[in-house]
């Protein structure tokens, strides 16, 4: 049976701590100032500003990457199939080697900050980390794999191994023991932009 | 957390001298002329309170300060000489917890040319000294000992296994972790004291409000310096750990001053502005944040930057090292009691 490996992030338990941020940048070896997930502070006010007034307050977070959609407008767009989805899990793969950096991919996802296009690359540090083994070129768009590097191993993402508060969740969708299915069935949750129909991989647990 | 139990080679104990009195009896030579420091695993130049009698004064009467580390911190650029030691990943060592375990810390690889562990610095130093007889063993013999002072029921192969598992597990009472499940509480009457005998030299033998030293309204300081200043715990460092570690920065870019809209509309500041943080101690210059998480008669600053992570100024010039005499633990500092005033930099 085919699977559907999808997320589920628990936003009671999310601290916006950023441990799945850096995790990310370590595991998949990415350049300064790239991010295949970061957290982003619910509200106007933006990063770690609370809503309300002192002592009025409610400060909320939200992990935000790649939604993986089971629709993906993306891998529509792609004129050079440098986007495209892994049959036997449904994640949403973008191989830099074939990206000719039109980003049509960017102008056509609904989700804002889950891509990043870099004219140049940088790193702090001389040597590469990580096990993802994805080259990262310049002038190509690039965005987070769900670690599919790592799920052939048998390990979840890196993201979801670190979140020290256990937010995260991975799994099959299609697997009704699943711990995500569980936790689905249980729990009450969202997905981002759901009027869209892209149908993301990625819930919420509110 | 390293190990809190210690060699003690023939019965012989350290004096242990309270890191918070250290600058006073720097300056009073008290007990003792205090002439050199040797300073490990610590930052005290930036961590410290009131930055300017500690450079000003303090330092003077020193003839030599030298620094460990890793990181060319506050302090180690005020040092005479500064020694490079190896990383955790350079040296072997214990780790205490969490809990009932203790870790092993294998050396995964050599340190750099030039590089030493803290173990090779003072033992080094000790032979020179003439005491290097109580340094004469391996470090593994060292870390044998203190694994059995720590928990003589360990056993005597315990260091040899824990090398091999990397990790065990000690003996603990049997209610542990369950705090006072025995009701026995180490006060002189034995007993939970709301009454306490041994403060009535200080007028505080029941629990009853005081004003802190500085930072409260009737204080005449008040007038001038209307807000109180509260030192807090960055998220992405532990005290100034991690402050050079360069993804971190990426989200947590330079330091910044928490000031609630209202406080910051009097003083014509906005979203981002260079401000000056001043009283009559010290100061530090740079960019405010607006913010309702703290009150309007507070600001906030995370601890742990250095500083050339500020525009000008250290936020340390601001603090002052002045404790309750009541204080059981010994001399202690506050880094919240703290007046000062704001205004927008030029």
């Amino acid at each position: 049976m085919v699977k559907r490996m999808v997320m589920v992030i628990d936003l009671q338990l999310c601290s916006g701590c950023n441990t799945c941020t850096i995790a990310c940048k370590q595991e998949n070896n990415l350049p300064d100032g790239v991010y295949w997930t970061n957290v982003i502070t619910i509200g106007p006010g933006g990063e770690d500003r609370p809503r309300g007034e002192y002592p009025h307050l409610n400060l909320d977070y939200l992990p935000l990457g790649c939604q993986h959609c089971a629709v993906a407008p993306c891998i529509e767009v792609c004129p050079t199939s440098a986007t495209f989805r892994l049959p036997d899990t449904g994640i949403v793969m973008l191989d830099t080697s074939l990206c000719v950096g039109c980003r049509y991919c960017m102008q056509v996802c609904p989700f804002t900050g889950v891509r990043v296009f870099s004219e140049s690359l940088h790193y702090h540090l001389p040597y590469a980390v990580g096990d993802n083994p994805m080259a990262h070129r310049k002038k190509t768009v690039e965005k987070c794999t769900f670690c599919a590097h790592r799920l052939v191993e048998g390990l979840p993402p890196a993201c979801v191994d670190a979140c020290p508060l256990v937010a995260r969740a991975f799994g099959d969708l299609n697997d009704p023991e699943s711990e995500v299915s569980q936790l689905l069935r249980s729990r009450p949750h969202f997905q981002l932009l759901a009027d869209k129909g892209t149908q993301a991989s990625v819930y919420y647990l509110t | 957390m390293p190990l809190t139990s210690f060699y003690h080679p023939e019965e012989k104990h350290y004096l242990p001298i309270n890191p918070a009195a250290l600058p006073l009896q720097i300056l009073e030579q008290q007990p003792y002329p205090i002439k050199a420091v040797m300073v490990a695993f610590n930052n005290w130049f930036n961590q410290w309170p009131d930055q300017n009698t500690l450079k000003n004064q303090v330092l003077p009467q020193l003839d030599l300060m030298v620094v460990a580390d890793l990181f060319m911190t506050e302090t180690a650029r005020w040092a005479d000489y500064v020694l490079p030691t190896a990383s955790l990943f350079e040296r072997e060592d214990l780790v205490k917890g969490p809990g009932p375990y203790i870790q092993y810390q294998p050396r995964i690889m050599p340190p750099p040319d030039d590089c030493r562990s803290d173990f090779e610095i003072a033992s080094g130093l000790a032979k020179r000294l003439g005491i290097g007889n109580y340094f004469e063993r391996s470090p593994d013999d060292y870390l044998a000992e203190i694994l059995a002072e720590l928990d003589p029921s360990l056993g005597q192969d315990a260091f040899a296994e824990l090398k091999l598992t990397g990790v065990l597990r000690r003996k603990l009472p049997e209610n542990y972790p369950v705090a006072f499940c025995d009701k026995q509480f180490q006060t002189p009457t034995g007993r939970v004291e709301f009454y306490v005998e041994r403060l009535l030299p200080f007028g505080c033998a029941l629990p009853d409000y005081e004003s802190p030293i500085e930072a409260y309204p009737d204080n005449p300081l008040y007038e001038r310096f209307p807000l109180i200043y509260i030192t807090e715990h960055g998220r992405y460092r532990v005290h100034s750990t991690f402050v050079f570690t360069p993804w971190l920065r990426e989200i947590d870019a330079h330091p910044q001053l928490l000031i609630h809209p209202v406080t910051a509309a009097l003083r014509l500041i906005e979203d981002g502005d260079l401000v000056r943080v001043f009283n009559d101690r010290g100061f530090v210059v740079l960019h405010a944040r607006l913010s309702q998480a703290v009150p309007p008669q507070a600001v906030y600053l995370s601890q742990g930057w250095q500083s050339n992570d500020y525009v000008e100024g250290h936020a340390q010039t601001l603090t002052h090292n002045l404790s309750n005499p009541a204080n059981a633990m010994g001399p202690n500092v506050s880094f919240s009691d703290v007046l000062v005033e704001v205004i927008k930099a030029r």
